[in-house]
């Protein structure tokens, strides 16, 4: 078998010079197999392009653009690239995953990582074609919203590319700007589209028409026709239901489980859940389904809704969005919801961040801490949480302090309004309420990207066992599941079909070796996951984070569920710190939460900056 | 009779698995850009085509096309027509 799945070479753009070279990395191969790819790949290029200093913003910042060896391939869900920078929202390690179509034109043109730096004059988008890159003139796109913006660059292209862009908020520098690619797929988390704002970049887009590198193809498709058959046969029940509504289907799961962030995290369950649920968005809104590249279980719902009268297309509401912009926000009313969430996509913000940010600021204003510009303070009102979207990502009045982030805007505000930001490391909250559920709170305290689920949804495994452990059994398991998931990352394949269809995860190392011809085990690929989770703390080590940062939000540890089935209950704070001692030796860190010597060494990780 | 492909592309959900594996097979290649068929993603509803060099498998001797196989969402369909 010939190598496969990695096709040896990087891009890096420069947008200053518009000047591109390829870089063949298989001189130091060893370096970068260790790292498996993806997000891995992106961890070592941020580890080696920036320091403490590096302005994420500035012309020194980068952004990077990372498939795994699987990506591309004939493999469920296997269209999946990481974006990695230092986030300008958090000052640390960003990665952002994102699905849709991009990854595999990534590949097709020959790349493994897309490196992009410097700032150009002018507005440009990027096109990447199998060996060259054109810088061209996106003057007549600066402005325009998502969905617009992709359509006039593959009209210009004729549909032969897939295009990541940003919206207004991305050029406007909203530090939770997201980058938008297949038309409602999102890299939403961390501000990566601020980054491409800051570099006057407003889309990229890719057409490669190489074959993808693999060792053996017939083994991946053999894979293939077992994984899906495993998936539809071993549990209809739940592959049905995933196919049916995506990722909505957990909304009645947070809410049994009394889990649901509703009005700002004040509380846990929410009345008007049903009015929100899969089933209801099925029924009112649903129109269609969207799956990412080879991906079976479409986990996208395409939603119908309206915008002053004119309909609209969105594809969401998923889980996340109708927890934030849903719950949190008192919001029971699906059509508003899906509205929001177009407004977000639109303009290209998080949905997840625009939903803590606006929460936060209903409750600032109930307080009396700020004023609204006139809109209502109230929980559930459309118009409000409408026009707060559209204030964030123009920066326009009490927008312009939001477009910070909760953390940001909190330092601004003062008074109480640190203790009601829900945020940790400067990420805003995704869609899990903690106070009864030890185990995610470590989740998020832990993720090196701050408060992103992502990482470990310790929470589903938590509420079937024991929920309110403090156990070391309970910290083994995230630190797999932390493992695991980063695995999926690293190898540009998407986690649903593990984690939702729960096809065995003794099906990716014999992904690996079909794809790759590397006889590369389990063991060693957790250990290459392991490898990124410690290369990523050290780049957060790096950029100051200790112990101090891995801590849950103020309103976590110290103020009791006001409501519902655990009422009382919080996140006590010794107990906290159990769990993280524990984390910690487990992880091979210090006390003080930096990786020993000892375990750097014993992972071969040369963190040692170069010159 | 003659059989065709019959297109529904309000049920497609533009995964591409249609033009990713017709392309391997046809082509033993992973590249959908080979493919004989094409999907085109657009809001609310996909656009799907066939190229002309598509030979409904012909001369991969099965008796399913390839992407009619994979297609698990009934987007496509075999159609027997006089």
């Amino acid at each position: 078998m010939r190598l496969g799945g990695y096709t040896g070479k990087n891009l890096l753009i420069d947008v200053s010079k518009k000047s591109f070279k390829a870089i063949d990395w298989t001189q130091r191969k060893n370096d970068w197999l260790k790292l498996v790819g993806g997000r891995g790949f992106g961890a070592k290029i941020i580890w080696e392009n920036t320091d403490k200093n590096t302005d994420p913003l500035g012309p020194d910042g980068i952004i990077t653009l990372n498939t795994g060896p699987l990506t591309g391939l004939p493999i469920p869900g296997a269209g999946r690239i990481s974006l990695c920078a230092i986030s300008p929202q958090t000052g640390i390690w960003a990665d952002s995953s994102v699905g849709g179509y991009a990854g595999a034109e990534i590949k097709q043109c020959g790349y493994d990582s897309v490196i992009i730096k410097g700032r150009s004059r002018d507005p440009i988008y990027i096109h990447v074609h199998d060996d060259n890159v054109d810088f061209e003139d996106a003057k007549h796109l600066w402005g325009k919203g998502s969905f617009e913006t992709e359509t006039i660059i593959k009209d210009e292209l004729n549909n032969n590319a897939e295009v990541l862009t940003i919206g207004p908020a991305g050029e406007n520098l909203v530090l939770f700007a997201c980058i938008t690619t297949g038309y409602g797929r999102q890299a939403g988390r961390t501000g990566m589209g601020a980054i491409l704002g800051a570099k006057n970049v407003k889309a990229i887009a890719i057409n490669g028409t190489r074959d993808v590198p693999v060792a053996d193809l017939n083994k991946v498709i053999e894979i293939t026709d077992e994984a899906t058959q495993y998936m539809m046969k071993n549990n209809p029940e739940l592959y049905n239901v995933f196919t049916r509504h995506g990722t909505t289907m957990s909304l009645d799961w947070a809410q049994e489980t009394a889990c649901l962030p509703t009005r700002n995290f004040q509380e846990n369950v929410f009345e008007q859940s049903e009015n929100i649920n899969a089933e209801t968005m099925e029924k009112k809104i649903k129109v269609g389904d969207r799956g990412c590249y080879c991906c079976p279980l479409a986990c996208g719902k395409v939603t119908k809704t309206s915008i002053n009268g004119e309909q609209v297309y969105v594809e969401g509401p998923e889980y996340e969005t109708l927890a934030l912009l849903g719950s949190n926000l008192g919001l029971g009313d699906l059509e508003a919801i899906a509205a929001a969430n177009y407004l977000c996509d639109y303009y290209g913000i998080d949905t997840i961040s625009t939903g803590v940010v606006i929460g936060f600021a209903i409750e600032c204003a109930q307080r009396g801490l700020i004023t609204l510009d006139g809109l209502k303070a109230e929980w559930g009102n459309t118009q409000t949480i409408l026009n707060l979207i559209e204030k964030i990502a123009q920066r326009k009045g009490v927008g312009g302090i939001l477009a910070q982030g909760v953390k940001k805007a909190a330092e601004i505000i003062g008074n109480e309004s640190q203790a009601i930001a829900m945020h940790v490391k400067g990420l805003e909250q995704s869609g899990y309420e903690t106070r009864s559920t030890p185990g995610m709170s470590l989740a998020y305290g832990t993720s090196d990207l701050g408060a992103h689920h992502s990482r470990s949804t310790i929470v589903g495994w938590e509420t079937r066992t024991d929920r309110f452990g403090i156990t070391r059994e309970k910290v083994e398991t995230q630190i797999l599941l932390q493992h695991q998931r980063s695995l999926f990352d690293a190898l540009g394949t998407c986690r649903f079909q593990w984690c939702e269809a729960k096809l065995p995860f003794e099906f990716y190392p014999r992904y690996y070796t079909a794809a790759t011809g590397l006889n590369t085990g389990q063991d060693e690929l957790l250990l290459g996951a392991e490898r990124i989770f410690n290369l990523t703390r050290m780049i957060n080590v790096r950029r100051g984070i200790t112990r101090k940062d891995d801590y849950p939000p103020p309103r976590t540890l110290h103020e009791p569920l006001p409501s519902g089935p655990y009422k009382g209950r919080k996140m006590e704070k010794e107990d906290y710190d159990k769990l993280l001692d524990m984390y910690y030796e487990l992880r091979g860190w210090d006390k003080n939460g930096i990786p020993t010597k000892e375990k750097l060494e014993a992972l071969e990780l040369k963190t040692k900056q170069p010159n | 009779m003659q059989t065709r492909i019959g297109i529904d592309e309000s049920r497609c959900s533009a995964c591409k698995i249609c033009e990713i594996f017709c392309a391997a097979y046809n082509t033993g290649a992973a590249n959908p850009k080979k493919a004989h068929i094409r999907v085109i993603n657009r809001l609310p509803t996909p656009r799907v085509e066939f190229l002309e060099s598509c030979d409904l498998c012909e001369s991969l001797n099965v008796e399913i096309p390839i992407c009619v196989r994979y297609c698990n969402r009934n987007a496509l369909v075999l159609k027997e027509e006089s």
